[in-house]
């Protein structure tokens, strides 16, 4: 009750026009925001402080029905004005609601919540008390085949939720196990499903040729072979039999989709739509369970297309366990991550997988020391048990976060480097201790040196270690968490993996020409490591604006051709073309703080004189570096086409190079005020080499020694010397003086650009 | 006196305030924002109709779907 005594019954009437509710403890202050914001200019916002542009964007709008879930629209109404559960349905109908419901239920498969999917369909929500399931000739249709199919689905997706619960996959990424609302077909045994099946199908028997009869009949089996492959699935037991029954579905599914695809078909169930059917709003049934961004729906052909993609990542479990050690299973799993992401069941069906093949047959000794043979060859003995102990339990971990969804394999990926990098040193010493044993007349320094230590478990370590750092860059490309700022970071890292996935093909390559099959296998791995080494760099260069890498092509495996091309010839070429990569990345930014990859990272100071030259006199250098290493080629070349091919790609890299020193020449005479372009040249050279001398710290101050000298020449040496100084002190000065004031203080700004005419090399711009 | 009115807006920022919308639904969140054509931003609001409630978080409320506007009486006891 307000203190001036009013009864609570009777409404308030102040200088706002304010209304208090009876009983409430809510004021109405609707006449109040009308005229308030009437009294607004346009644009005008009354807000709270710290209210910003993000807070406006990121605020969700309602009563859009694309984007508000729960608003009730007319149409809405209109549509659930159309449900009748006691419809009789046709078999065209039928047709229709269950490919319907084939797509909720594949949109759930790809991490959408039951309530938003499967639950959507009114015959599985509604109330079934009066209706015989399998009989019942009233409505055949419905109830000796659509509700026959549905009971089905529902034991599928049992199945399905068994093994989600096995803790492989993720709530509220993978899977919302917060949907509470009751299962609609709790307690459906398989047997049950199997029986009412066989019901469907010798009902639909009856319809001799019907179409959509035997359309509905493939669509039975269907069901019936995909509940089957996912009971042999749950039983670790049964997964032989399970990958057969997954070949004849995989096959069955195949011919029933190309059944879809025909202009009949489509027809067929473009008649059958029926309305009323399916309740879009599922917000209003279960809004607490519902989560905040419900999914689209997967229309039918990309429905059936993620179900064949669904029953080839499964086929990867069975071959997971016939893995035939270690680097198969990493092999296996690094092929699953690699591609577009796996559906969480296949993926927590694959974690189960490996995690049962690491731990069956031979002892987890054998198995890490397996893994090093794969890789390298021959342990000199058998390392110790805290070392494989470490080993198995960190390699269970690679191949788990192998199994997670992308954003989360990526985070784990990045975890679990640090304790990849433990176990590579713990790795080299285990080496280094198994040397020393088999070797022990051997000197102590022998056994860390590489030409005669193979490290074997090392390199295992190493690489297993590399293949993470993919995964986690590889991930952070796919899902575009890298800003701008990092993306010349990323691009270091990328190339630093390039490189090492390049020495393991040479080592790869090396080993292949021995007469052991599976060291060929090897070689296809190794090159499929550096075919994604490639794609990575590439799509990174096109991030950075690059056009393209030194290799003048879009496909990775030309690209790891030319590039092996090249290491043919020599290293040199290989190197090159990764340093001009380096180069250009360089470029991008305001100002490296010096010419090596390494130091990119730290780069944060802006354009100045001296980086400006030295950028300039790298191309230059560069120019006369690759000039050379194309004569060098054109000498070395015989008639392969692939020394041919290698001098064409060092032909064309001179060309672009030469054009963009002279454009760059061009600008910085024009900058400069020079008449020519040799002047310009000259004065950048001399300047930048005498600002390079200055910074490297040389001393101006004749020495103590010296001046303390009692000979003439001595005095005459220190006179052209001091003088020869502080020529080239002058030099630099006036050379740092004139940039630098032509840039800061005449207001005149730097632009970097990849112009049209040569579009791989980076061209610099003044302009006020 | 629309510079009253506006001052008597800006103090109800930050308040809870519920507001009715056209199709039945009442969202109450805090009063973080307002424009000239009464599109009303909530924040960490809740929706409710029909007695289920679920959590929306930050919210935009077109002005011409708002029916009616509540804002907490502070010196309700």
């Amino acid at each position: 009750m307000a203190d001036d005594g009013i009864d609570e019954e009777s409404t308030l009437r102040g200088v706002a026009g304010l209304t208090l509710e009876a009983g409430e403890e809510w004021i109405n202050i609707t006449e109040l925001m009308d005229r308030g914001t009437k009294a607004l200019k346009e644009g005008e916002l009354v807000k709270a402080a710290g209210f910003g542009l993000f807070d406006a964007m990121t605020s969700i709008e309602v009563m859009d029905p694309r984007l508000d879930m729960g608003m009730e629209t007319e149409e809405n109404k209109a549509e659930m004005a159309h449900w009748d559960i006691g419809r009789r349905l046709t078999l065209a109908q039928t047709l229709w609601i269950i490919e319907q419901v084939f797509s909720s239920e594949m949109t759930w498969h790809s991490s959408a919540a039951l309530v938003q999917t499967l639950y959507t369909c009114n015959y599985i929500t509604a109330d079934r008390t009066d209706i015989s399931i399998g009989s019942g000739a009233q409505n055949p249709e419905r109830d000796m085949v659509l509700y026959p199919l549905l009971v089905a689905t529902g034991a599928c997706c049992q199945r399905v939720w068994d093994e989600y619960t096995r803790g492989n996959v993720y709530g509220d990424e993978d899977v919302f196990f917060s949907t509470m609302p009751p299962q609609p077909f709790d307690g459906t045994t398989e047997a049950d499903a199997r029986r009412l099946l066989e019901v469907a199908r010798a009902h639909l028997a009856t319809y001799g040729d019907d179409a959509a009869a035997r359309l509905l009949r493939m669509v039975v089996g269907l069901r019936e072979q995909w509940l089957d492959v996912l009971c042999r699935l749950g039983d670790a037991n049964a997964w032989d039999q399970a990958m057969a029954a997954l070949a004849q579905l995989s096959t069955a599914h195949a011919e029933y989709v190309r059944e879809l695809e025909r202009d009949d078909t489509a027809a067929l169930l473009a008649d059958g739509a029926v309305r009323g059917v399916f309740d879009r709003r599922c917000m209003r049934w279960f809004p607490a369970a519902a989560p905040v961004k419900p999914r689209e729906l997967l229309e039918q052909k990309a429905a059936h297309t993620a179900f064949a993609r669904l029953l080839d990542d499964l086929r990867q479990v069975g071959a997971l366990r016939c893995a035939s050690g270690p680097e198969h299973v990493e092999r296996l799993l690094l092929s699953v991550a690699r591609a577009e992401a796996a559906l969480p069941y296949a993926r927590s069906l694959l974690a189960s997988a490996a995690d049962a093949r690491m731990h069956q047959g031979e002892s987890t000794a054998r198995f890490v020391r397996q893994a090093a043979i794969a890789l390298v060859g021959e342990p000199l003995g058998i390392p110790d048990d805290v070392f494989v102990s470490d080993a198995t339990s960190l390699l269970g971990d690679w191949c788990r976060a192998m199994c997670q969804n992308p954003a989360r394999r990526r985070r784990v990926a990045l975890k679990l480097l640090g304790a990849w990098d433990a176990l590579q040193s713990e790795a080299e010493r285990e080496d280094m201790r198994l040397f020393a044993e088999a070797h022990p007349r051997e000197p102590a320094a022998a056994a860390g040196d590489p030409e005669r230590n193979s490290f074997s478990l090392s390199s295992w370590a190493y690489h297993s270690k590399l293949l993470l750092a993919e995964t986690a860059l590889l991930g952070g490309v796919r899902l575009d968490v890298y800003h701008p700022h990092e993306l010349p970071a990323v691009f270091c890292a990328v190339s630093r993996l390039f490189d090492a996935h390049s020495v393991h093909l040479a080592r790869a390559e090396h080993r292949a020409g021995s007469s052991y099959a599976r060291r060929g296998q090897l070689l296809a791995s190794a090159q499929r490591d550096v075919a994604t080494a490639v794609w990575l760099t590439a799509h990174v260069c096109g991030r950075l604006g690059l056009v393209r890498p030194p290799w003048r092509s879009t496909s990775p495996n030309d690209a790891v051709a030319a590039i092996a091309a090249s290491r043919a010839l020599d290293e040199e070429p290989a190197r090159r073309a990764r340093h001009m990569l380096r180069f250009r990345a360089f470029a991008q930014l305001a100002s490296p703080a010096g010419l090596d990859y390494d130091s990119l990272c730290a780069a944060e100071h802006g354009v100045d004189a001296h980086t400006l030259t030295e950028l300039l006199a790298h191309a230059r250098r560069l120019l006369d570096d690759t000039s050379a290493t194309l004569a060098q080629c054109r000498v070395d070349s015989s008639s392969e086409d692939q020394s041919a091919a290698a001098a064409v790609l060092w032909a064309e890299e001179c060309e672009a190079l030469r054009h963009v020193a002279v454009a760059n020449s061009i600008a910085l005479a024009r900058l400069l005020r020079c008449k020519n372009l040799a002047t310009a040249e000259e004065l950048a050279v001399t300047g930048s080499e005498a600002l390079r001398r200055s910074m490297q710290g040389s001393d101006p101050v004749p020495s103590t020694a010296d001046a303390q000298s009692s000979t003439r020449g001595g005095r005459r040496r220190r006179r052209n010397r001091a003088r020869a100084h502080g020529t080239e002190e002058a030099t630099a000065r006036q050379w740092n003086t004139t940039v630098e004031r032509l840039i800061a203080d005449a207001g005149v700004r730097v632009q970097w650009t990849c112009d049209t005419h040569n579009p791989d090399w980076p061209v610099v711009s003044f302009f006020d | 006196m629309p510079r009253a009115d506006k001052e008597k807006l800006r103090s109800y920022l930050n308040h809870k305030m519920r507001v009715l919308c056209s199709d039945g639904r009442t969202f109450a969140g805090i009063f973080k924002c307002v424009d000239s054509h009464k599109n009303l931003v909530l924040s960490d609001t809740t929706e409710a109709r029909d007695g289920f409630q679920r959590h929306v978080g930050m919210i935009m409320v077109p002005g011409e779907h708002i029916k009616r506007v509540l804002v907490e009486n502070l010196e309700y006891v």
